[in-house]
């Protein structure tokens, strides 16, 4: 499987404690103990992926359309940058 | 152990043990307004004790200990006896509190309603609250803390813990010349942090010890810096809240929900000031500000 | 009675706290700090009639050790992702196994490092996955890197450099030095899975075994209380019929009959650990192990120094050949 057909998956929603402080989120993950701030778009990353397991093509075309994105071009590719982030803090991980 | 001398500050109960019978004798001095335990059991054991057995004699060296212990603290001279007790009652706090969010903040309150002050050592946030506390600012303040703040994890009550105030250099000689003589421990001189002499706060702070207050100003101060005030988003003041917390991560869950509410229900503010007045006239118009 | 036979009481019998007053609540709490043993303390008391506020201190308590496990379990899980490419069985040990195999002495239990046991010719691959996965070396002095590959059952310990967990990779039970070489593969071989998920851990046997050398064979029987606890909790779980004379012939196997005999007698006596009864008796040395791991006063502090040090020498000369202890001191000393 190409790496971009990589599907991922986030951690169930009554596994994290979700805040919005102002532009940063402050996530609490009820499996690991940890708390982590989240920058946009990470925290609607992990939003879009509520819905189910998805690619990052997928992901950023459920962001596009929950949101005014303006060069959709590009989205996949930072939104793979972003799910690295989020898999390195144990919020995702790879199906 | 042969000295020992034990006291409820707020909501922890004391007990202090050593091998000298000088710093107990400071601690039973200055701690004389406190509850003593009456029977009950200490939930917190600091000890002073003598590093190797012979240094109880030969040049005597103290170590600072307790249920928690840093095995590879320098001991101090017993020159310095109440200053390595009252560092062994904090570290007792600092790593086996977990009844409430401690925050390394200092703390007054007026009218039920409280401002924490966080920032590094040498931010001024102590002297500030202890000028507060002792009525030399316009309003009534009352000193809740000068070294800890316990934040209720279920009701985001803050619970005072007023214990002695460590005044530091130029601090001690304005303090001295207001306060008598009873209420101030001796000078220690030749610290790491200079010279250090305790203050017992104002008799309403140990009175009103149970009397809780509700977070109403978050205040990260900084003595010398560029006078002037700069809103703190919230999320900045949550780094900066669990970066001064010695227990947030032990406590999980609950230490976030208390934190993340303290920081969305409370406005936080960073003042620069030059001066004791100028950072007390900073606290009092911040504070007008704020009343509903 | 003192402080440390109070605690020894509660953990035994949890109502017998009712007979403390306030300074023995005090000592018991100061000695149950020192034991690190606090959190299981308040587990087994919890359902006791307690003063107000011991009883708001060990509420915390649990709490923060439920919050400990939590972190601990986190780590292995982590442990697990990063070794996942490698296909390797890796066997969790000590407090981890008892909380991810949610053994009674996991309540309360506070949990330190992440401990695992790897094949041996499988270390190699393991150190590289695991530096790849943002752990780092916590000592990158040479001399302890190779006074650990040379004479340790473990590689010199990781941390992880944002998580701040440390890791001990070991590949046997026991220092290559011990004069006793448990079967590290045998451990490894009869290792079970737990459910829902690639976590394994030891046999009920080698479990109790590699618990009574942490108490007996390995350490300075420092922290011995609660590896006794921890013992005496396993033998009570595990403890029926057919465990007995399997846990003795493993044992023997692994050339540990004597530490877990040792081990069982000592638990009986402290703890009343239900123990086969040609098991029971008293070997004169026993006391020596008892007043050890009962050497400290009411104010948590370690008593009886004489034999303290006696123990201390001791461990290191289980660990070590007399020439190779002379010169690990020398080096030590040398870089103090």
């Amino acid at each position: 499987m190409p790496a971009t057909q990589q599907k991922w998956l986030t951690a169930s929603a009554d596994r994290l404690s979700i805040v919005t402080l102002d532009a940063l989120t402050a996530v609490y993950d009820r499996a690991s103990g940890q708390t982590h701030l989240l920058a946009q778009p990470l925290p609607e990353i992990l939003a879009a992926l509520q819905s189910g397991p998805a690619n990052a093509a997928q992901i950023a075309a459920r962001l596009t359309a929950d949101f005014d994105i303006a060069d959709s071009a590009d989205v996949p590719a930072r939104v793979s940058e972003c799910l690295g982030e989020l898999l390195a803090m144990g919020l995702v991980s790879m199906r | 152990m042969s000295h020992m001398h034990h006291m409820r500050v707020g909501p922890v109960r004391f007990r202090v043990a050593s091998h000298w019978a000088g710093p107990i004798a400071e601690l039973r001095r200055l701690y004389a307004d406190y509850p003593a335990l009456s029977g009950e059991a200490a939930t917190a054991t600091a000890r002073i004790e003598a590093a190797r057995p012979w240094r109880r004699w030969v040049r005597p060296a103290v170590h600072i200990g307790g249920d928690y212990t840093i095995p590879d603290a320098l001991p101090l001279p017993l020159s310095q006896g109440l200053l390595a007790a009252e560092m062994a009652m904090n570290l007792q706090v600092a790593l086996g509190w977990r009844q409430h969010l401690l925050l390394h903040a200092s703390s007054v309150e007026r009218g039920g309603r409280a401002i924490i002050m966080v920032g590094a050592s040498g931010s001024g946030k102590s002297t500030l609250a202890a000028q507060l506390g002792e009525g030399l600012g316009e309003g009534d303040w009352r000193l809740l803390g000068d070294e800890f703040a316990m934040l209720g994890l279920d009701d985001g009550q803050l619970s005072p813990f007023p214990r002695l105030i460590s005044l530091k250099n130029e601090a001690i000689a304005a303090m001295e010349r207001l306060v008598p003589a009873a209420r101030l421990g001796p000078a220690i001189t030749g610290t790491p942090k200079g010279t250090i002499r305790h203050l017992v706060p104002r008799a309403d702070a140990i009175a009103r010890m149970d009397e809780r207050a509700t977070p109403a100003l978050l205040l990260f101060p900084t003595f010398g810096g560029e006078p002037g005030l700069r809103p703190v988003a919230p999320s900045e003041a949550f780094m900066r809240l669990t970066d001064s917390s010695t227990n947030y991560v032990a406590l999980g869950e609950a230490g976030f929900a208390a934190l993340t509410k303290l920081v969305r229900d409370v406005p936080a503010v960073a003042i620069g000031y030059a001066s004791g007045e100028q950072g007390m006239a900073a606290v009092e118009a911040l504070w007008a500000d704020l009343r509903p | 009675m003192n402080a440390v036979n109070n605690l020894v009481a509660a953990l035994r019998d949890p109502a017998s706290v009712a007979a403390l007053d306030g300074d023995g609540w005090s000592g018991l709490i100061s000695v149950a700090r020192a034991e690190v043993l606090l959190g299981t303390l308040a587990h087994r008391v919890a359902d006791q009639a307690l003063p107000p506020a011991v009883a708001a201190l060990l509420n915390a308590a649990r709490i923060a050790a439920d919050q400990a496990q939590v972190h601990a379990l986190w780590e292995a899980e982590m442990c697990a992702r990063a070794l996942a490419p490698l296909g390797v069985r890796f066997v969790l040990l000590k407090g981890t196994a008892y909380a991810a195999a949610g053994l009674p002495c996991a309540a309360g239990r506070q949990i330190g490092d992440l401990d695992i046991l790897v094949p041996r010719d499988r270390l190699d691959e393991v150190e590289a996955a695991l530096l790849g996965a943002g752990w780092e070396w916590v000592k990158d002095d040479p001399y302890d890197q190779a006074y650990y590959r040379q004479h340790m059952h473990e590689l010199p310990p990781l941390i992880h450099g944002t998580r701040d967990r440390m890791i001990d990779v070991h590949h046997t039970i026991l220092p290559l030095t011990a004069r006793v070489a448990p079967d590290a593969a045998a451990m490894l071989a009869d290792s079970s899975p737990l459910k829902g998920g690639g976590l394994y851990v030891l046999s009920p046997a080698d479990m109790t075994i590699h618990c009574a050398a942490h108490l007996i064979a390995d350490g300075d029987l420092a922290g011995g209380l609660r590896n006794l606890w921890d013992f005496h909790c396993l033998l009570s779980t595990f403890g029926d019929d057919a465990f007995w004379p399997a846990l003795k012939q493993r044992a023997a196997h692994h050339q540990l009959w004597p530490a877990t005999h040792r081990a069982a007698r000592i638990a009986h006596h402290l703890f009343g650990t239900p123990i086969p009864l040609g098991w029971q008796g008293w070997h004169l040395s026993d006391r020596l192990f008892i007043r050890r791991l009962t050497a400290r006063d009411g104010w948590g502090r370690e008593t009886r120094p004489l034999t303290r040090l006696a123990f201390t020498i001791r461990a290191h000369m289980l660990r070590m050949p007399p020439l190779m202890l002379a010169k690990h001191l020398w080096a030590k000393w040398r870089t103090r």
